[in-house]
């Protein structure tokens, strides 16, 4: 049986996003507005750091890519990032050409 | 019903449990060395946590399976980066998948690197996640109400906390040992209650469950333990750390007893341990001898170690250390003793690897086997390790460049420092290459074999289970640890090659890209290797 794979655009990318964080996070959360492309991981959905490196797993499996270079994402100037939004991720997945994999 | 229990003791080592079946601390695990086949284990050739249970749980070596650490480094990168290994990284296939397609059910409890679980006939509760994580982390994912269920559960106690998994291993104040003890003893306690449950509930073929906290105190109590060890320590904190360690052990045969008797008595046991333990007196530190001799640049703001310390504190990415424009080796985690040179043809998979590459690989090598001890003049560096004689398979290239044995089997430091060797203010425990391997049941002899090997766990464990040994393991069973008897009314099958799960790795991602390739091409030359 074969597969095709879906490469995604950015607004894709950005729903995918969202519907894996409503996957990794297994935490009570009390948000005041749902989940978008301006979100924080860690300001607005109370990420831990290996909370980070969790979602990082997920994105691998979701895309079955393992060449994935995150710290693209997570070190600028050196220095970590102090957050991440769903936009950011969002941009990555694209860059790097994720694709869906459908059956 | 049950056939076989495989209680996993991470890090244990005869030195210690001898002492323990003499005076009486371990009377079930005693019984079982009086009754059955003992016999050392030898580890991996780099003793460490995540390849050594994966070899085990795979009869094959990390060349094979792919998995020489708690993190998987990125190859061929403009510089290494690394995500945490989880079971998609392990390229092999486990003997709870083996049973499972062989009609077994199998429970796995605590293995590492089972995240997120692989398919199989039975359930599993991985090792090493983030408590938070836990509820889709499970096998099957309703197996969590179940748990939650239990007396006392407590996920955040159950699993990793890294914070002070960390702390405990570099500089846990002594006011804190006795909770940290009694931390593990409650650990434990979750983990014998887990398999217990599901020994009467379930009663699968396979039941497999380690107990980690006996490497979580070793490192950290091995002076309180080894009576040849001085514990320097305030009076009465020596007698009361040793009192608890003694509890927790006793406690853990306590569980292996429950264990036992939940399996029922025909149940064959198997105990076994990752690796064995030891002393460490000093902390080396082999980025520094890098540095030293040219191989390495510090990254403006990388702080100097002063406080004995091996990585750097919380979870962040150790690349940030290094200064990569003057940086072509390095050791980028403490747990692998891995050094990664950072050239064209270091990530090669098929052995294309440039002259270039080989000839810097001898002279990081023999850097740091020159390095000697100032005090005495002994090299610390006992031997460097090349992937592809330690870890010969298709997948040796995802193993360090270079692997550290040092002479007291210890971890190196990443960090810097002012000196490369440095004594620690008391002793600790470290990794040791035998660990052990107890066997009691209907299918064991009373034997006492120097040694097994920890590739043959995983054909043993088969052959109780009545399924037949794939062609492709490495390990070859260890029969003479089988009651003669019994192994001609069950001689060994052996089918067909494992099946090899399917992964996402994808060989392109060694391609440096033309970026990446000038910048190490510069990097080279100034370093006299390419013109």
């Amino acid at each position: 049986v074969g597969t095709t794979r879906q490469v995604l655009d950015e607004a894709a990318a950005e729903a995918e996003v969202i519907e894996l964080l409503g996957q990794v996070i297994a935490w009570e959360l009390d948000l005041q507005e749902p989940v978008g492309a301006d979100t924080l991981l860690i300001a607005d959905l109370g990420f831990q750091s290996l909370d980070v490196v969790m979602l990082m797993v997920a994105i691998r499996g979701r895309y079955q890519r393992d060449d994935l270079p995150f710290d693209e994402i997570l070190i600028e100037g050196g220095e970590y990032v102090t957050d991440l939004s769903v936009h950011d991720l969002a941009r990555f997945i694209e860059r790097h050409g994720c694709a869906r994999v459908m059956p | 019903m049950t056939q076989v229990l495989l209680i996993g003791l991470d890090g244990a080592t005869f030195y210690l449990l001898e002492r323990y079946f003499e005076d009486g601390l371990m009377p079930t695990l005693a019984e079982l060395v009086a009754r059955g086949a003992r016999s050392e284990l030898r580890s991996t050739p780099h003793p460490f946590t995540p390849p050594a249970w994966t070899t085990l749980s795979t009869g094959v070596g990390p060349g094979v399976h792919g998995i020489f650490d708690f993190v998987r480094v990125l190859p061929g990168l403009e510089r290494p980066q690394y995500t945490m290994a989880t079971s998609h990284d392990v390229r092999a296939e486990t003997v709870w998948s083996i049973a499972s397609r062989s009609g077994c059910r199998v429970t796995c409890l605590n293995f590492p690197v089972t995240f997120p679980p692989r398919p199989i006939d039975g359930y599993l509760v991985p090792g090493f996640v983030p408590p938070r994580h836990l509820r889709r982390s499970v096998h099957p994912l309703d197996l969590y109400d179940r748990l939650r269920a239990l007396p006392g559960f407590s996920a955040e106690e159950l699993l990793l906390n890294l914070d002070l998994e960390r702390e405990s291993l570099q500089t846990l104040p002594d006011e804190r040992y006795e909770d940290w003890i009694r931390l593990h003893i409650r650990r434990e306690a979750q983990w014998a209650s887990i398999a217990e449950m599901l020994l009467e509930e379930e009663s699968c073929e396979l039941t497999a469950v380690i107990f980690d906290g006996v490497d979580k105190l070793q490192h950290l109590c091995w002076r309180f333990l080894d009576p040849c060890v001085d514990p320097r320590a305030p009076a009465g904190f020596a007698e009361r750390i040793e009192a608890l360690c003694r509890e927790y052990f006793a406690a853990v045969d306590g569980h292996i007893a429950a264990l036992i008797q939940a399996a029922g008595e025909d149940t064959d046991v198997v105990v076994c341990s990752d690796h064995g333990f030891g002393p460490t007196d000093e902390i080396f530190y082999p980025n520094v001898v890098l540095e030293r001799a040219g191989f390495l640049g510090w990254a403006d703001g990388a702080a100097i170690d002063a406080n004995g310390r091996h990585t750097a504190h919380g979870h962040r990415n150790p690349t940030v250390l290094f200064d990569w424009d003057r940086t072509v080796a390095c050791a980028l985690t403490s747990g692998s003793n891995g050094v990664y040179l950072t050239v064209p043809g270091a990530a090669d998979s098929v052995g294309r690897e440039s002259r270039g590459y080989l000839a810097l690989r001898e002279e990081v090598a023999e850097a740091l086997l020159s390095y000697v001890d100032p005090s005495s003049g002994e090299p610390v560096v006992r031997e460097v390790l090349r992937r592809e004689d330690a870890f010969p398979g298709e997948h040796s290239f995802l193993a360090p460049d270079l692997t550290l044995v040092l002479r007291d089997h210890g971890f190196p430091s990443i960090l810097r420092a002012k000196s490369p060797l440095t004594r620690r203010d008391q002793t600790m425990g470290t990794h040791a290459p035998d660990g052990i391997l107890i066997g009691s049941g209907p299918a064991f002899q009373r034997a006492h074999p120097e040694r097994v090997e920890i590739a043959q766990v995983a054909p043993l464990v088969l052959h109780l289970l009545g399924v037949a040994i794939p062609i492709d393991l490495e390990g070859r069973l260890p029969a003479e640890l089988l009651d003669p008897a019994w192994l001609d009314a069950h001689p060994p099958e052996f089918g067909a090659p494992s099946d090899v799960p399917a992964t996402y790795f994808e060989r392109a991602a060694t391609s440096l890209g033309r970026r990446g390739e000038e910048l190490v091409l510069d990097r080279l030359r100034a370093l006299g290797y390419v013109e």
